[in-house]
């Protein structure tokens, strides 16, 4: 079998909050191929961005606990590295698209130093050959005028165009994996859609891995061919996109689907799911899904599914899924 | 005929930004709302939808008297408001209420969320205490909030229960208009539905009035009865919800539907997204003739030069585009 770009076995993130654990990733398992491109989904606080963060080692360590039997991003454990190792991790091997891109650039160095600074570093390349490399990084994203807007200021920018110069950054080094956490969040929809298609276009010719982390299933209808729904935690379904589109096995899954926004759907049959998430910080020996299920029974109360082969190409965390395993 | 609850007339909102520094040149003025017509009837709920700096939630804060007007008027029950001032206009606000974005902004830390219910009563005179209990108690069920909840503080719930608590608290004195802005757009996708059909649950039960601001056209188009679709300060278009959808006669209500995406990976892939070209331009110096010439994928010459009217585009539902006026239709 080939390496794979992300293999993660048993992770497990907890955050001291005023002496409480707070469990935020709970024995999460997830390996992906070189070149696959998977959606994670989960409402906030349900681990998502944790898990993925924690695979860079960009929590912040004084107060998240990391514990995992493996954790390993193309072939290299991760968490044992020093400055040096992570320095050569970040960018070239794995890069972060995050959702705000205000407060992820720097506003006093022009878009085109902070493009170019991987490039410099990584690569050596002279000021002036990553000026030109950090031009024809930002007509790959569709910024109009490159030679123009290298000179510029992150505030000369709309939203939309920052969150390019975020995607010309993560892209400057050609990592192996992207990861892109909410990044179209704070756009607005016809925006949306256009960085939708330009990552996705561009991921289809570099051919790189990626995680594409939200909470609305109906984004990642055109970008994703797996999906991993995380819930409390923990991941409690991993299906083909085609296959847990058409036939969801866990009901939050279902209940996400359902909830989504949709012109082809009447308001009266839009069925939301009842409840809120569980409380972090408690442990529960039972389904963390079972208060807000439909289906929930007597077992889903008194003892946790474990996430299980469902057929052949499905991982279900469910005593009761709703579509049947499949070859 | 009972006049509307709230209704526009040539409103217009101009904000003058500060001037430059040591230049002589005049402050630059952003028409952020320019002269809209709209009205909303008894029970209607009427979605305004449009993409950041459309100038919506300007609209809605004029609309209730809590945003300066430029121009133009605003009736309430046909009675003029525009020019209330001290204790009148006072009084015309307390029909109106206001949901925001952030419920964690807009609720009082410090206050219990009983008493934060409780107040608005207290204020205009709703009875004796336990009248006051019975009423905050009535309203804490109507938002799905258990009753003890209301010892509580605000910090102490979920994102998802404070907006129950700013949704029960704007209710609370069943306002004759509510103006809700972007209350969904810091919520999951999962919680987005369960506080819309609150909103729906409770305009049936009390009889609410709702101007629905909202990015979200494919969130809160089945929900609300009309839609107005705006762009750099206009209504581009607006008419009875199903058929805006079915029917978009404006190129940019079609971009919007067009850029909604669907949870289906078969559709999704066959389908193609009209391009729009760049992005919104500055509010500061909008284009001329039409506002939507610069992005338009169907732009003819006129529309460079003259702004479109407002067309009929189907029973109760009218457009400003030229195409409508040409006889061929965008579509």
């Amino acid at each position: 079998m080939t390496q794979a770009v992300l293999d993660i076995e048993n992770l497990s993130v907890t955050f001291r909050r005023g002496g409480v654990p707070v469990r935020a990733v709970r024995d999460v398992s997830l390996r992906m191929a070189p070149g696959e491109v998977v959606g994670l989904v989960g409402e906030s606080g349900s681990g998502k961005s944790v898990a993925m963060m924690s695979a860079m080692r960009l929590l912040d360590e004084k107060r998240a606990e990391i514990a995992a039997k493996r954790l390993d991003v193309d072939g290299r454990p991760v968490g044992g590295l020093g400055r040096r190792g992570l320095e050569a991790l970040r960018g070239p091997v794995v890069s972060y698209i995050f959702q705000d891109p205000a407060t992820a650039l720097n506003p006093l160095l022009t878009v085109g130093w902070q493009i170019g600074e991987g490039l410099r570093r990584h690569r050596g390349l002279s000021r002036e050959a990553a000026r030109r490399e950090a031009v024809a990084l930002l007509a790959k994203v569709g910024v109009p005028a490159p030679e123009r807007r290298v000179r510029q200021f992150p505030h000369q920018l709309s939203g939309g165009m920052r969150q390019r110069v975020m995607i010309a950054m993560a892209l400057s080094l050609a990592p192996k994996l992207l990861i892109a956490d909410e990044p179209t969040t704070a756009l607005d929809v016809t925006v949306q859609a256009e960085i939708v298609r330009l990552v996705q276009g561009i991921q289809a010719a570099e051919g790189m891995a990626m995680v594409w982390v939200t909470h609305d299933l109906a984004l990642l209808a055109r970008l994703a061919r797996r999906i991993v729904v995380m819930y409390a935690g923990r991941i409690v379904e991993d299906a083909p996109a085609d296959r847990l589109y058409a036939a969801p096995a866990h009901p939050y899954t279902a209940g996400l689907l359902a909830s989504t926004s949709r012109l082809d759907v009447a308001f009266a049959d839009q069925k939301p799911i009842p409840g809120s998430p569980p409380d972090p910080a408690l442990d529960p020996v039972s389904c963390a899904f079972a208060p807000r299920c439909f289906r929930a029974s007597e077992r889903c109360r008194a003892e946790r599914p474990e996430l299980l082969a469902h057929g052949g190409r499905r991982r279900v965390a469910c005593f009761h899924p709703l579509a049947e395993a499949e070859p | 005929m009972t006049p509307p609850v709230i209704e526009a007339r040539g409103l217009t909102v101009s904000f003058t930004l500060p001037g430059g520094f040591l230049t002589r040149r005049p402050p630059p003025t952003v028409q952020a709302v320019s002269a809209v017509d709209l009205s909303v009837a008894k029970g209607e709920t009427l979605a305004l939808v449009g993409e950041s700096g459309c100038g919506k939630s300007t609209l809605g804060r004029a609309l209730i008297r809590t945003q300066s007007i430029s121009n133009g008027r605003v009736l309430f029950k046909g009675r003029d408001i525009t020019d209330l001032k001290g204790e009148a206009l006072r009084a015309a606000r307390s029909s109106f209420q206001m949901i925001f974005q952030d419920p964690y902004a807009s609720l009082n830390p410090k206050m219990r969320v009983f008493d934060t219910l409780a107040e608005p009563l207290r204020v205009h005179g709703g009875g004796s205490r336990a009248e006051i209990r019975e009423r905050v108690d009535e309203i804490l069920d109507a938002v799905g909030l258990d009753r003890s909840f209301g010892a509580r503080y605000p910090h102490e719930f979920s994102g998802g229960q404070r907006q129950r608590v700013a949704i029960a608290r704007a209710v609370v004195l069943k306002p004759d208009f509510i103006v809700a802005d972007e209350p969904l757009s810091a919520l999951d996708v999962s919680l987005q539905l369960q506080v819309l059909k609150l909103f729906d649950a409770l305009r049936r039960r009390f009889s609410l009035t709702y101007l629905f601001v909202s990015h979200d056209l494919a969130r809160v188009f089945g929900f609300a009865d009309r839609v107005a679709v705006m762009y750099l300060g206009k209504i581009v278009e607006i008419g009875p919800a199903t058929s805006l959808v079915a029917r978009p006669a404006h190129p940019y209500t079609q971009a919007l539907i067009a850029a909604a995406p669907s949870p289906d990976p078969v559709l999704e892939a066959s389908r193609e997204v009209p391009r729009l070209s760049g992005e919104i331009p500055s509010p500061l110096d909008p284009p001329g003739g039409c506002r939507f010439h610069t992005r338009c994928p169907f732009v003819m010459p006129v529309c460079r030069s003259v702004e479109p009217p407002m067309l009929p585009a189907g029973p109760d539902h009218r457009a400003a585009c030229h195409l409508l006026g040409s006889g061929t239709g965008p579509a």
